[in-house]
């Protein structure tokens, strides 16, 4: 379900007070439960059983680094073998069998049919008669093993409709649950460069055949001329996102930073935490994994102080993002018509479109979380302000950076293989080409990935990828030349008008690179340059802007949402938190903020036809 | 090596990947105060180091050392 769909706010009603109802050391179940939930609303809710795949991988690969936890396990290893444990040994698919039961009795069984329960029948007997023929180190096995066919099984029988989607969550728990239970039993160990390479290749690869496939079966095509079709495979919602995040964890347990969580259940709900299943932000198990798992009594300021940031989120979704989609699509949607500058007017307004749908879905994620009382780390900070692409993106999309930063380019600058190259290069080039050109291509690595990760297609490696890392290769290599160019027309570099040049050359460089991001192809980037060098300027000024699908009126209230955001970024760059700097002031002014923006979005907001006030662009990431 | 010596010659590798012979650093001197330092010098004054100390560093120490403190406190340790 999306932020800004109506079931979201229903959903989001009932589950708070039941959150804060709930006893403090259960109300991380009570998130847990509500992830499942969300999972289950999608669309495809099978994707849910990839999700729990990539979850129960990263869980078990990351416990096989914790020596310690390895250690404490063999007392309870010996319980179980000892034959003291078989009660617990029985639980993961007692556990199993009785949702199977329940929930055939309850969806599917008239009283007395029970055609509908026979293979559960058949299930039990089966386990139950192979629980005390196998021996009780085999337990632990049978019971995971029984969750997996009773997952399958669902996913075959009963995947469609609100029956199939019950199942499988029914069908995940019981995984989870036979999870939790053999991680207390005996298990296979694996070394750690092992238990590593197991959970790189389980994630990466289930991102690479659900987001990727399109992409590399059509190159595998093109280079060795064969017609293999690409799978049809639906991506889970929020993929990459949850995949970041797991990785992030896995990667941080290998190298120590990071405590490996025990309870497969914690672990699930740290990579599948539901607000961030629609746009992000990328999280980190350090900080906030024990967040969650905590608990929180209700704090007033933290759940208003979340509802402010939802509403905002609510304004710059509905009443900005989605007029301006309307004018970039029109634009776009048709550039023959519409050449010259109104091309380079729709690639002004796509960054904006881009920033107020992205930020505002954040605002709603993260306003959200604040009322659960959990601080998600920001993904934006003002980057309109920024004064180089390189600070641009330490400022848009934050979490990305970062992990990129910290999983990517820092681990391939440590490689042996840059460690000589360095060397050659300085012996052979000197010392200022060793501190560059290695930097350089590291930093390729990362842009490509950046690229390949806005989508798999050729136009965002090119516009997310190559173009922004050209951009800020130029600008650190070139910078020398820059300054002694300034110092040379005596240029004050210091000043406002020569900040907001800066700025302004950002923004322009960013929106050309967007124009990769948003058209349908390099070829179509290409064009559309071209017919942007057409001279019109008169459109600003005989109305032909009110004839791009919005009237004045409309139009008008785009521009005075720009400004409004504008202004407030002008705020939070000066100030911080304008949500801080407005409780500081009295009531009837608070009150007039709140409300004007309540009404706003109520009055201005776009929900009608001609707009998809559900869809967010960086959702099917 | 004691924490002076190690002071002296980390002085040293950040004079050198900073191009500023005149820069002096303290236990609290982090990424803010000088203004090259950012992500990716930081890999280019670590490599330096742990080639003028004859150490390695893991991924631990890359993620998470402070300031320069904790570098000198580092290397102390595995020198």
């Amino acid at each position: 379900m999306s932020v800004t769909s109506f079931a979201f706010f229903v959903f989001f009603a009932v589950s708070l007070p039941v959150y804060y109802l709930a006893p403090r050391r259960f109300q991380w179940y009570a998130l847990l439960l509500f992830s499942l939930v969300f999972f289950l609303s999608s669309p495809e809710p099978r994707t849910i059983v990839y999700a729990a795949v990539s979850i129960l991988a990263t869980w078990y690969c990351a416990r096989q680094f914790d020596g310690e936890a390895v250690k404490s396990a063999a007392p309870e290893r010996r319980g179980v073998k000892a034959g003291g444990g078989f009660a617990r040994a029985l639980l993961p698919g007692a556990f199993s069998l009785a949702l199977q039961a329940l929930l055939l009795w309850i969806l599917n069984a008239a009283p007395g049919d029970l055609s509908g329960m026979r293979p559960v029948v058949i299930s039990l007997a089966a386990v139950l008669a192979l629980y005390f023929l196998i021996p009780s180190r085999w337990h632990w096995r049978l019971a995971f093993l029984h969750s997996v066919v009773f997952l399958v099984f669902c996913l075959l029988r009963w995947a469609p409709g609100l029956k199939g989607r019950v199942f499988l969550g029914a069908g995940v728990a019981a995984l989870f649950f036979a999870a939790a239970r053999c991680s207390r039993g005996r298990g296979p160990r694996l070394n750690k460069k092992a238990a590593l390479a197991l959970g790189l290749t389980i994630n990466l690869g289930m991102l690479a055949a659900l987001k990727y496939n399109g992409f590399l079966v059509g190159n595998l095509n093109r280079i060795l001329r064969l017609s293999i079709p690409a799978p049809q495979w639906a991506a889970p919602m929020g993929i990459s996102f949850y995949t970041f995040s797991a990785l992030a964890y896995l990667l941080g347990c290998y190298w120590g930073d990071t405590e490996a969580q025990k309870n497969p259940g914690k672990t699930a709900l740290f990579i599948g935490f539901f607000p961030i299943l629609t746009s992000g932000p990328i999280l980190r198990y350090g900080e906030t994994g024990p967040a969650l798992f905590g608990g929180r009594r209700f704090d007033y300021k933290a759940v208003t102080f979340g509802l402010q940031r939802m509403l905002w989120g609510l304004f710059l979704k509905l009443v900005v993002s989605a007029r301006l989609a309307v004018v970039v699509n029109t634009i776009y949607g048709d550039t023959e018509t519409y050449p010259g500058f109104y091309i380079w007017l729709a690639a002004a307004l796509f960054m904006f479109q881009l920033y107020t749908d992205f930020s505002g879905c954040m605002e709603i994620i993260l306003g959200a979380s604040e009322c659960y009382g959990l601080r998600l780390p920001e993904n934006f900070r003002t980057p309109f302000f920024s004064r180089s692409v390189q600070e641009f993106w330490q400022r848009w999309h934050i979490t990305l950076g970062g992990w990129m930063r910290d999983f990517v380019l820092y681990p391939v600058l440590r490689t042996g293989l840059w460690k000589r190259m360095t060397k050659w290069i300085r012996a052979h080039w000197g010392k200022r080409a060793a501190k560059q050109i290695p930097n350089y291509l590291g930093m390729l690595c990362v842009w490509l990935l950046m690229g390949l990760w806005h989508g798999g297609a050729w136009k965002y490696i090119v516009g997310q990828g190559l173009w922004f890392w050209a951009c800020i290769v130029l600008s650190r290599a070139l910078e020398p030349l820059f300054k002694k160019m300034t110092a040379l027309l005596r240029v004050n570099t210091d000043c406002f008008s020569w900040h907001l040049f800066q700025s302004l050359r950002v923004f322009a460089l960013v929106a050309l690179g967007n124009m990769f991001f948003r058209l349908d192809s390099i070829c179509m980037v290409f064009r559309t340059w071209r017919a942007g060098f057409s001279y019109n300027p008169w459109i600003f000024f005989d109305d032909s802007l009110y004839l791009l699908g919005l009237d004045r009126k409309n139009f008008t209230v785009s521009m005075l949402g720009l400004a409004v955001l504008l202004l407030i970024s002008a705020l939070q760059e000066k100030h911080g938190s304008v949500r801080e700097l407005i409780s500081r002031q009295n009531l009837p002014f608070r009150w007039t903020v709140y409300i004007g923006l309540l009404l706003a979005v109520v009055v201005l907001g776009q929900y009608g036809p001609g707009y998809d006030a559900a869809a967010f662009i960086y959702e099917r990431f | 090596m004691n924490r002076t010596e190690i002071f002296e010659k980390l002085t040293e590798v950040f004079r050198d990947v900073f191009d500023d012979e005149t820069l002096t650093i303290s236990d609290a001197t982090t990424a803010g105060d000088i203004e090259d330092w950012d992500s990716l010098s930081h890999i280019t004054l670590l490599s330096a180091a742990e080639d003028e100390f004859g150490v390695k560093f893991d991924m631990k120490a890359v993620h998470g050392l402070k300031n320069v403190g904790e570098m000198v406190n580092l290397i102390g340790r595995l020198v």
